[in-house]
C-alpha cells in the first residue's frame, strides 16, 4: 500500500537484543507508515518497544530484519556514515531527558548540529548566518535571556525547549520526539506540546512522537497503539 | 569543526587532562634536559681528548727523513700545521715519591699549533693562582681571628669571639672552595672581590656593634691590613691575567715562539702535567730525575756522574683537564727525548692540524695518498672506544627516559578510556545530532593529539629554560641545601656544558607526539566508535 503521502515507512521490522542465555525480541515485525506533514502518535505501554521503533525509524539504531524506507529509499544499504548525514540533515530529535550537552551552553547546544553538518572549512564562512538563526531559534521559544546558560543553570522545561530549538537547527524534514513531556510537569508539559504542535501547523513539520499519554495521543493527525512489541491499531486522530 | 570544539572543551573541563599534559611535558623536558647536558659533556670530552692529541695523528715508518715528511704532509689541503712527536716510557723520581710516566718529545714551537698544549700552560697556571690565593684568603682570615680573640680577651669587643667571627668564615667558606676548584680568569677576579667584600661586611658590622674607641682603631687598623691585602692580590691577578692573554695572543697569532710563555723548554727541562706534582712532591723550578730503559749512559743508577745528567727541571705544567694526561704525561724537547731514549733522528708520530674539523677525514685520506706506508689515524678514531661508549651511554639514557612518555601515554589512556566511559550518553546524542561513528571516535583521538601537542610544547618550553639556566639552578639548589650538585673539581669545569641540539629537541618532540597519540588516544576512540550508544539515550 504505497502511498504517495508517505513520507517514512517500517516494513516488517524486527529488533532483537541479546541478553544473557538467549534473545529478547522487542520488535516483532512492525509496518508503519508515516506521513508528510502529519503527527503521528505512538502509543502503548512502557516497555512494549515504542522507543526502540522511533530509535530504529530515526536511525539510531539499525533493524535485526525488516527494512525502513525514507523518501523511497531503503535505510538498510546505507553506510554508517551515510546514515549519519540522513540523521544530520533530514532528521531532529527530542527526548524525555532532554539529552543537553553538558560542557555546552545553550546556544552551543543549538548551534551543534550545524557543526557537525558542516565540514571545518566551510563552517567559518557560515558561522555568523548560523550564529543568527541559533539565536532566532532561541528567542522564538522563549529562551533570549538564556542564551549562554549551561543546562545545568536551565530548568527542565527550558532544557527542552533548548532540545527542540537544536533538533530544528538543521531544518529537519521529521521530528521524532521520544516522551517528550515524560519528565515534566503538567504545566510545562502543556507549554513543551504546544510547541510541538505550533511548529507542525506553522510549517507542516512531521512529526512523530512516542508517548503513553492517552492526552496527547489524542491530539495527534493518527495514533499507532503498540502491544508487545507489535502493531496493534491505527487510528485517524 | 564539531570534534575540535568538543575535543577542547572535554579537555579543558576535567582537572585530570591537565595531569596528563604535565606528564608528557615532564618527560620531554627530561629529554631535552639530559640530552643537552650530555651533548655538552660530550663535546666538552671530545674537545679534551682532542686538545692532547690533534686532529689527526700521523705514523710513518719508511724511508723518507721527517722534514720530507714534513713537507708533503703540509702540501696537502686543509693542513695548516704539523709536528713531531716521539713517546716513550718514564720513570719520574722526585723527593716525595715516583710514578711512570709518558714521556712526550715535542718541537714546542710546532707543538702549539696543532695541540692546545698553549692553553693548557695557561690554565694549569691560573688554576695555580687561584690556589695560592684560597691560600693567601686563609692566611688573612686566621690574622683576623687572632686579632679579634685578643680583642675579646681584652674586653674590648662584647660576647665570645668563636660567636663573632662565625658570619666571616661562613662568607668565605663559598668563595674559597670555588677558587679551590677552578681558575678561569674571569672567575678569579671576581672572587677576590666577593673575598674583599665579605671582609668589609664583617668589619662593618663588627665595628658597628661596638663603641670603645680603642677597639674601633684596632679594627680599623685590621681595615687597611686588609685592604693592602687585597690591592696586592689585585695586582697580582691582573699581571698574571695580562700574560696570559699576550701568551694567547701570541700563540693565537702563529708566530714568535721562541719564548712561549716565559718557559723556554730547552735541553734539560720539561713541562709535566699538573696532578704529578704533588704526587712528587715537587714545585715548578725542582729538579726531578728521570729513568728510562735502553738510554745510552743515562739510566745507570750506579754511575753518580749518570745521575746528575737525569736531573730535569720543571719549567711548567700544563692542566688538560683530562685526569689521565695531567698525572702521566710528561713534555720534553724532542732532541732530549730521542738521546734518553737512543732514537736518535726518530720520531713516533706527527699531529697534523686541519683548518676544520669536518675535513680531517678527507685530509687523513689525502695523507695517506702522498705518503704510501704512512698510517694516519683522526683524533676519532683514535679514541674510537671511548667516543663509541659515550654513545651508547647516551643512547641508553635516551631510551630509559623516553619510558617516562610511555607512562605518560599510558596516563592519558586511563584519563580517555575513563572519558569514553563516562561521555557514552553524549556520545548518543551526537549520533543522534549526525554524527558519523568515525567522526565521534575522533574526539578522541584529537584529545590525544592536543594533550601530546600542549605536552610536548611545554616539555620543549620548560626543558629550553631550563638548559638555559641551567647554572643559575645549580647555583640556587647549593645555596639552599648546601648539596653541590655539579662538583667543579671532579669534572674540571667551572660550570655545567650544554649543548642545545635543534635535530635533538626534534627527534624528542616528534616520537612523543607520535607515541603518545598511538599509546594514548587510538585505543579510547575505538572504544568510542564501537561503542552502543542505543541505550545510551533511553534512561537516565
Amino acid at each position: 500500500m504505497q502511498d504517495d503521502r508517505t513520507i517514512l515507512k517500517a516494513v516488517e521490522v524486527t529488533k532483537d537484543f541479546p541478553i544473557e542465555g538467549g534473545i529478547l525480541p522487542v520488535l516483532k515485525g512492525v509496518n508503519l507508515d508515516v506521513h508528510k506533514g502529519e503527527i503521528l502518535a505512538i502509543a502503548g505501554k512502557s516497555g512494549v518497544g515504542k522507543s526502540t521503533l522511533l530509535h530504529i525509524l530515526g536511525m539510531l539504531d539499525v533493524p535485526s530484519s525488516g527494512s525502513v524506507v525514507y523518501d523511497g529509499s531503503d535505510l538498510a544499504k546505507l553506510s554508517t556514515a551515510g546514515r549519519a548525514e540522513v540523521r544530520s540533515r533530514h532528521f531532529g530529535f527530542i527526548f524525555q531527558f532532554y539529552h543537553l550537552l553538558p560542557e555546552f551552553n545553550a546556544i552551543e547546544n543549538v548551534l551543534m548540529p550545524a557543526m557537525i553538518g558542516t565540514g571545518m572549512l566551510k563552517w567559518f564562512a557560515v558561522r555568523g548566518a548560523m550564529r543568527k538563526r541559533a539565536r532566532m531559534l532561541l528567542e522564538k521559544a522563549g529562551l533570549g535571556e538564556r542564551l549562554r546558560h549551561r543546562p545545568s543553570q536551565l530548568s527542565g522545561g527550558e532544557r527542552q525547549r533548548v532540545a527542540i530549538a537544536r533538533a530544528l537547527m538543521n531544518e529537519p524534514k521529521i521530528l521524532f520526539c521520544d516522551e517528550p513531556t515524560g519528565n515534566l510537569d503538567s504545566k510545562t508539559s502543556a507549554e513543551i506540546v504546544e510547541m510541538i504542535w505550533g511548529l507542525n501547523r506553522e510549517s507542516g513539520l512531521t512529526t512523530i512522537i512516542v508517548t503513553h499519554d492517552e492526552s496527547i495521543a489524542k491530539k495527534a493527525t493518527r495514533t499507532a497503539r503498540m502491544v508487545d512489541g507489535k502493531m496493534v491499531q491505527q487510528s485517524s486522530g | 569543526m564539531y570534534r575540535f570544539a568538543i575535543a577542547l572543551r572535554y579537555l579543558r573541563s576535567r582537572k585530570i587532562t591537565y595531569l596528563s599534559v604535565i606528564g608528557v611535558a615532564v618527560g620531554v623536558a627530561a629529554l631535552i634536559i639530559v640530552m643537552a647536558v650530555m651533548e655538552g659533556f660530550e663535546e666538552d670530552f671530545k674537545d679534551r681528548i682532542r686538545g692532547m692529541l690533534s686532529d689527526v695523528v700521523v705514523r710513518y715508518r719508511g724511508e723518507k727523513s721527517f722534514e720530507e715528511v714534513e713537507k708533503s704532509i703540509l702540501s696537502v689541503e686543509h693542513v695548516t700545521a704539523a709536528a713531531p712527536r716521539l713517546r716513550g716510557m718514564a720513570l719520574v723520581m722526585g723527593p716525595g715519591g715516583r710514578g711512570a710516566v709518558e714521556i712526550v718529545g715535542i718541537d714546542v714551537s710546532k707543538e702549539v699549533r696543532v695541540s692546545k698544549l698553549a692553553e693548557y700552560i695557561i690554565n694549569s697556571r691560573v688554576t695555580g693562582m687561584a690556589k695560592d690565593l684560597a691560600q693567601a684568603i686563609e692566611a688573612l682570615e686566621m690574622h683576623f681571628s687572632f686579632r679579634t680573640a685578643e680583642l675579646a680577651r681584652l674586653g674590648l669587643l662584647p660576647g665570645k669571639a668563636g660567636e663573632r667571627l662565625k658570619p666571616l668564615h661562613e662568607s668565605l667558606r663559598e668563595v674559597k672552595s670555588r677558587l679551590s676548584k677552578e681558575g678561569s680568569p674571569d672567575l678569579i677576579g671576581g672572587q677576590i672581590r666577593d673575598a674583599e667584600q665579605c671582609f668589609k661586611t664583617w668589619l662593618g658590622d663588627t665595628s658597628s656593634a661596638i663603641a670603645a674607641p680603642d677597639a674601633r682603631s684596632a679594627l680599623s687598623g685590621l681595615e687597611e691590613g686588609m685592604e693592602t691585602f687585597f690591592r696586592a692580590r689585585r695586582a697580582e691577578f691582573e699581571e698574571t691575567r695580562r700574560r696570559a692573554e699576550a701568551d694567547l695572543a701570541r700563540f693565537e697569532s702563529g708566530g714568535g715562539f721562541d719564548s712561549p710563555f716565559n718557559e723556554p723548554l730547552e735541553g734539560r727541562e720539561l713541562v709535566m702535567g699538573e696532578e704529578l706534582l704533588p704526587h712528587l712532591r715537587v714545585a715548578r723550578g725542582d729538579r726531578v730525575r728521570l729513568y728510562t730503559a735502553g738510554s745510552k749512559g743515562l739510566s745507570s743508577v750506579e754511575d753518580e756522574e749518570d745521575l746528575a745528567k737525569s736531573e730535569f727541571t720543571v719549567a711548567g705544567t700544563f692542566r688538560s683537564r683530562m685526569y689521565k694526561s695531567d698525572s702521566k704525561i710528561v713534555f720534553m724537547p724532542i732532541r732530549t727525548a730521542q738521546i734518553l731514549q737512543a732514537k736518535e733522528g726518530m720520531i713516533s708520530e706527527i699531529g697534523v692540524k686541519v683548518d676544520d674539523q669536518r675535513n680531517a677525514e678527507a685530509v687523513k685520506r689525502a695523507i695517506k695518498e702522498v705518503l704510501p706506508g704512512a698510517d694516519a689515524q683522526t683524533w676519532a678514531e683514535k679514541r674510537r672506544s671511548l667516543i663509541a661508549a659515550i654513545n651508547l651511554e647516551k643512547g641508553f639514557l635516551s631510551a630509559v627516559l623516553f619510558m617516562i612518555i610511555v607512562v605518560a601515554a599510558f596516563n592519558m589512556l586511563g584519563t580517555f578510556v575513563m572519558m569514553v566511559t563516562e561521555k557514552t550518553r553524549d556520545l548518543g546524542i551526537l549520533k543522534s545530532l549526525g554524527g558519523s561513528t568515525a567522526g565521534i571516535a575522533s574526539i578522541f583521538f584529537l584529545c590525544g593529539v592536543f594533550v601530546a601537542t600542549a605536552g610536548s610544547a611545554i616539555g620543549a618550553a620548560a626543558g629550553l629554560l631550563f638548559v638555559d639556566n641551567i647554572n643559575e639552578i645549580e647555583g640556587a639548589v647549593h645555596s639552599l641545601t648546601g648539596i653541590t650538585p655539579f662538583p667543579r673539581d671532579v669534572y674540571y669545569l667551572d660550570s655545567i656544558p650544554t649543548i642545545v641540539n635543534p635535530a635533538d629537541v626534534f627527534w624528542i618532540v616528534f616520537p612523543t607526539v607520535a607515541v603518545s597519540v598511538l599509546l594514548g588516544s587510538v585505543f579510547p576512540a575505538i572504544k568510542a566508535a564501537m561503542l552502543g550508544t542505543e541505550h545510551a539515550l533511553r534512561y537516565e
